[in-house]
């Protein structure tokens, strides 16, 4: 669709589409495949390449890519644009959400669905440019002040780069919020081939934002049933509301009435809250026999994966658990797992961000875990040597 | 997948490699500080070329190319198993050389000393 030959891939055996790029390009790929049409953003290390790809990319088909004069003003054009009805994007790394963190509560407030992808490095401030972390993931669980409910999917391998960025999309206009893609230094620029499914499967699995389409003296974008989203109308279409981040009544209008506020907030949470079986999405590797339980994500769970194949190789049952949507998390499937398995040893390269959430989510706190955070990735070895060790 | 893995050292080796994965993508070469690994070329793989260790001795152990191996190819002993060399000039010089070559020890590269 976007794109030229290069980025169509080869159609393989299986109907499937492979194609050889960095993990940066297939979030840009897929964001022009889901009729992403709007990108606004500021480069920054290492998510440069998710812009530079779809600068390319969205001319082609009638989009616009602009670079603004910092992150904010990226991911405020982006609300603009996703406000008139146009899919948009921005992309950034850890210290962009910082910047964007105002923007994303507005997001999450005025409910404008928006795909944020944030290709982690390490931090904090400026951190480690270069060097691979996963430093943000309790940051995007609550950038901004205030109460919301985040959506974060994780990317694991380089096609998840291209398939969460698919599943963003379409939850952001499910929900009507802010969802992350959360990549990091080594997928974001991993080149290598990974297998997609083809722009048809794709175009199928889109469903279109609700409109409205009664008459505008009935219209009441944010009056809707507790669990759902707002249904707005793209602006300049006849339709009339107000858009705000104070509490709002049912036509957006600016309200401290002590129900209505209440309601709000509540229908802010409950709206994913009640709907998780649409978002949950994990990976289990090798659980059913496995005496022993490791937890990771993102491209620490290439390493894992590893891991678990040599520690097989010798007779030691490990299996992996990979959440994907990383927040609303698993809750429900890790305490069943929390109950099975004895031994657990949470991996990630950060001090134990998602730790916390594995703790809670188990009821306990004997969890083991390996941690990274000199802006290098795991090696295997890292891994079946503190298995060796703990277990 | 392959599951030729070697999980122990063989002796007395810094660093060794499983070629069946290797897929010649030059990572490795590329991070190697000291010129240890090079490309050979290999009509049988995907790129034409495969991964060839030609400096063992002057290996630092820094595992740089064991982390940058998209395919976990590539193993380095722990500072336990062996003991590593330092880096010297010799070992910079033929590391430029090589990538300067398009990842590959020219055939007529001779050490300086």
């Amino acid at each position: 669709m976007a794109s030229d030959a290069n980025s169509q891939g080869k159609i393989n055996a299986d109907g499937k589409r492979e194609i050889v790029m960095v993990g940066n390009h297939l979030a840009a790929l897929a964001a022009v495949d889901s009729g992403c049409r709007f990108f606004g953003g500021y480069p920054i290390t290492p998510s440069t390449e998710v812009m530079e790809a779809i600068s390319d990319f969205l001319p082609r088909v009638g989009g616009t890519c602009i670079q603004m004069e910092d992150e904010i003003a990226g991911i405020a054009v982006a609300i603009g644009a996703s406000m008139s009805g146009v899919k948009s994007m921005t992309a950034t790394s850890g210290p962009g959400i910082s910047l964007k963190a105002e923007n994303l509560g507005l997001a999450q407030m005025a409910e404008v669905p928006l795909v944020v992808v944030d290709v982690m490095r390490g931090g904090p401030s400026t951190g480690l440019p270069t060097r691979v972390s996963q430093g943000d993931i309790s940051q995007v669980k609550t950038p901004s002040h205030g109460d919301y409910k985040s959506i974060a999917l994780c990317a694991g391998t380089l096609a998840e780069c291209y398939t969460e960025t698919v599943r963003a999309f379409n939850l952001a206009d499910r929900f009507m919020q802010p969802v992350f893609v959360l990549l990091d230094a080594t997928l974001g620029l991993m080149h290598a081939k990974a297998v997609l499914p083809t722009i048809e499967e794709v175009e199928a699995g889109i469903i279109p934002r609700k409109t409205f389409d009664g008459s505008n003296e009935d219209y009441r974008p944010y009056g809707v049933e507790q669990d759902e989203a707002a249904v707005l109308n793209p602006m300049f279409q006849g339709y009339r509301y107000h858009f705000t981040g104070l509490h709002h009544d049912a036509k957006g209008f600016p309200t401290e009435e002590i129900e209505t506020c209440r309601k709000l907030i509540d229908r802010l949470f409950r709206k994913v809250d009640e709907h998780l079986d649409e978002i949950e999405l994990n990976e289990e590797y090798m659980l059913d026999d496995a005496e022993i339980l490791l937890i990771g994500y993102g491209s620490a769970a290439l390493g894992i994966k590893e891991a678990v194949n040599r520690l097989r190789a010798e007779g030691i049952k490990v299996g992996m658990f990979r959440p994907i949507t990383m927040w609303p998390s698993p809750e429900k499937r890790m305490h069943e797992l929390g109950q099975k398995f004895d031994k657990v040893l949470s991996i990630e390269l950060n001090m134990g961000q998602y730790l916390d959430e594995i703790q809670r989510c188990m009821g306990r706190l004997d969890i083991e875990k390996l941690i990274k955070v000199n802006g290098r990735p795991f090696s295997p070895k890292d891994i079946t040597d503190k298995v060796k060790e703990v277990f | 997948m392959s599951m030729s893995t070697q999980l122990a050292a063989p002796e007395n080796t810094p660093v060794w490699v499983d070629s069946a994965r290797c897929k010649a993508c030059d990572i490795c070469v590329d991070a190697c500080p000291a010129g240890v690994l090079s490309m050979k070329a290999d009509p049988q793989s995907t790129l034409g070329a495969n991964i060839e260790i030609v400096a063992i001795d002057a290996c630092i152990g820094c595992s740089e190319c064991e982390l940058s191996c998209p395919d976990f190819a590539i193993y380095v002993a722990t500072k336990q198993e062996f003991k590593f060399a330092k880096l010297t000039d010799s070992s910079k010089a033929r590391q430029e050389a090589i990538n300067e070559n398009g990842y590959r020890l020219p055939t007529d590269y001779k050490e300086a000393n």
